[in-house]
């Protein structure tokens, strides 16, 4: 039993780290620009693509490959939000019409790649990255690619809560997610901030691409295999909580891999059945708590303050006292 | 200090301005009233940028900022307090101030606006680290004018600051507003419900009807003209 258990665990962690880096860029779009970008999923397929490319060149060198996945999905995701969303922003017009366009913009950058690996010969590829054991658990080999993503996932976590809590335009950022027009007549250059912010959302969807596609075969659906689930994940997350983000990845991880392997070993049920696990954890997730699973915008911080708070002698965040 | 010309504003296509044209000098109290829908809201919205503007001008100290973006007026020294949604409830008090002091690219000045804020307004030194979204209606309201004034604005213009307040903190916050413009020379501009209590603060009014300007003047003008008392201001004794 362990020796399932402590494979499917790690599985688990690595697919909830990928889920992570990709999701926090979602989250980020979704709270600053309160736009649900369907686009996003394909800075992940050019992220393997990058990844492909630049190992060919650098073999093993994760630093460089890592690099150039993010800049290049970080260039991408700014031009595809100077030539596509923002016009349509400036013109107010309505959320439905930007999820249209965003769905156009995925369809546009799918068949691009797809007219590009066909004629590259590239429609299924490997990084070349070497891939090896660095520790058996239970007969489950503990790779450098499982150890880089959930290293990777853990860092660009605490690093993101610093820029957002410790940074003006981390700052910033936070403020247009939760007054847009407040933060414009108090003079917050809004326009470069959303910049900044499609720069990261980009930047980190090509980083999880890069290193998904270590561990995996990269096609030009890669992106696109994994939209539902990382809308599961922030949908969890009830949206734009960056906290809810990561516990809404692993659970998402874990319920694809080690809640399938509990059904499959001791109910017998079919690992076709694999993809329905997140959902069901939504649909019973929002049931219980309609919001997701944090309070908008919360940061990691402000919710180790809470709970470091209920435990002192007084319990309860104190409430706004009636006028 | 500000100049607004025969300006027709309004959201969409829709005029709700009419030919407005008024102006505030340097060291102003202005009191912006009328009844409900009157278009007081709109007007300063049109000021600001938020609005569509069809035709005239506005004209901030000298310089034509007809049209203009929120982001960029908000660099011209005009301060804005709205009505609703005033704070950022997501930060906290200090970091609400920190943003409001964002165009002030000098840190001592910066430290300096915000040791002059806190001491207008104590209440804000006490919780640097509550959420704004949990305090009380009149300590909002003081945030959002302290985070306004992080912007060391000439003119600042608040939209009925004193809505859904207590008597007692209403007051309080008027005060406030009086030693702005005496300690910190801000002019000032309250668009308010309350015209009694506007105009006894105000060395000027401007009576907003239906879009239109009714009637402009000094207080103590407003309070003699009977059409204005009877149909707009109810009983006026200032």
């Amino acid at each position: 039993m362990l020796e399932w258990l402590a494979g499917s665990i790690l599985l688990s962690l690595f697919n909830g780290s990928i889920y992570v880096v990709v999701s926090l860029g979602l989250t980020l779009t979704l709270a600053v620009v309160k736009l649900p970008n369907f686009a996003h999923a394909e800075f992940l397929t050019i992220g393997g693509y990058v990844g492909v490319i630049v190992s060919s060149a650098y073999p093993d060198n994760l630093l460089v490959i890592g690099a150039a996945a993010f800049l290049f999905c970080a260039a991408i995701a700014l031009a595809v939000h100077r030539v596509a969303f923002k016009p349509l922003m400036d013109r107010k017009v309505s959320i439905y019409i930007l999820v249209l366009a965003s769905f156009a913009v995925a369809q546009f950058i799918r068949y691009g790649v797809f007219s590009w690996a066909s004629v590259a010969g590239v429609l299924s590829a490997t990084q070349n990255i070497k891939v090896y054991s660095l520790a058996t658990l239970y007969n489950t080999e503990l790779t450098n690619v499982y150890a880089l993503a959930i290293v990777l996932a853990i860092l660009i976590s605490v690093l993101l809560e610093l820029f957002l809590k410790l940074t003006t335009m981390g700052k910033s950022m936070r403020a247009i997610a939760s007054n847009f027009d407040l933060a414009r007549i108090s003079g917050i250059n809004v326009p470069r901030v959303v910049d900044v912010m499609w720069i990261i959302a980009g930047g980190l969807g090509g980083l999880g691409g890069m290193v998904f596609g270590i561990y995996t075969t990269v096609t030009p659906v890669l992106g696109f295999n994994t939209l539902l689930d990382i809308f599961a994940v922030v949908i969890i997350a009830g949206l734009t909580s960056f906290t809810g983000t990561i516990i809404g990845g692993y659970i998402v991880g874990f319920s694809q891999n080690t809640l399938m392997d509990f059904l499959h070993y001791y109910f017998d049920v079919s690992f076709g059945y694999q993809p329905l696990l997140p959902f069901a954890l939504i649909i019973i997730i929002l049931l219980l708590k309609p919001t997701g699973l944090a309070p908008s915008s919360q940061t990691g911080l402000s919710l180790i303050r809470r709970f470091a708070r209920r435990s002192s002698s007084n319990p309860k965040e104190p409430e706004p006292p009636k006028e | 200090m500000l100049e607004i010309r025969n300006l027709i504003s309004g959201y969409g296509k829709l005029a709700i301005i009419q030919d407005v044209s008024f102006k505030v000098d340097e060291g102003d109290f202005v009191a912006l009233v009328g009844p409900n829908g009157s278009g007081k809201s709109t007007l300063v919205k049109s000021i600001l940028g938020l609005t569509n503007i069809f035709e005239g001008s506005i004209t901030f100290q000298g310089t034509n900022i007809t049209r203009w973006k929120p982001e960029k007026i908000a660099k011209m020294k005009l301060g804005y307090v709205p009505q609703l949604a005033n704070v950022f409830p997501d930060l906290t008090v200090s970091e609400n101030l920190e943003l409001g002091g964002v165009t002030i690219r000098d840190e001592d000045q910066r430290r300096h606006l915000r040791d002059r804020v806190v001491e207008l307004f104590p209440i804000l030194k006490s919780r640097p680290r509550q959420r704004a979204g949990l305090l009380s209606g009149g300590e909002r309201q003081m945030l959002a004018v302290g985070r306004a004034l992080m912007a060391e604005p000439r003119l600042l213009i608040l939209d009925e600051p004193t809505a859904a307040l207590a008597p007692i903190v209403a007051e309080q916050l008027l005060q406030r507003l009086v030693e702005i413009r005496e300690k910190m020379n801000v002019t000032i501009v309250l668009v308010e419900q309350n015209a009694r209590k506007a105009l006894s603060l105000a060395n000027r009014g401007l009576v907003l009807v239906q879009g239109k300007s009714a009637f402009q003047g000094t207080p103590d003008q407003i309070s003699q003209d009977k059409d204005i008392i009877r149909l707009f201001l109810g009983e006026l004794a200032i």
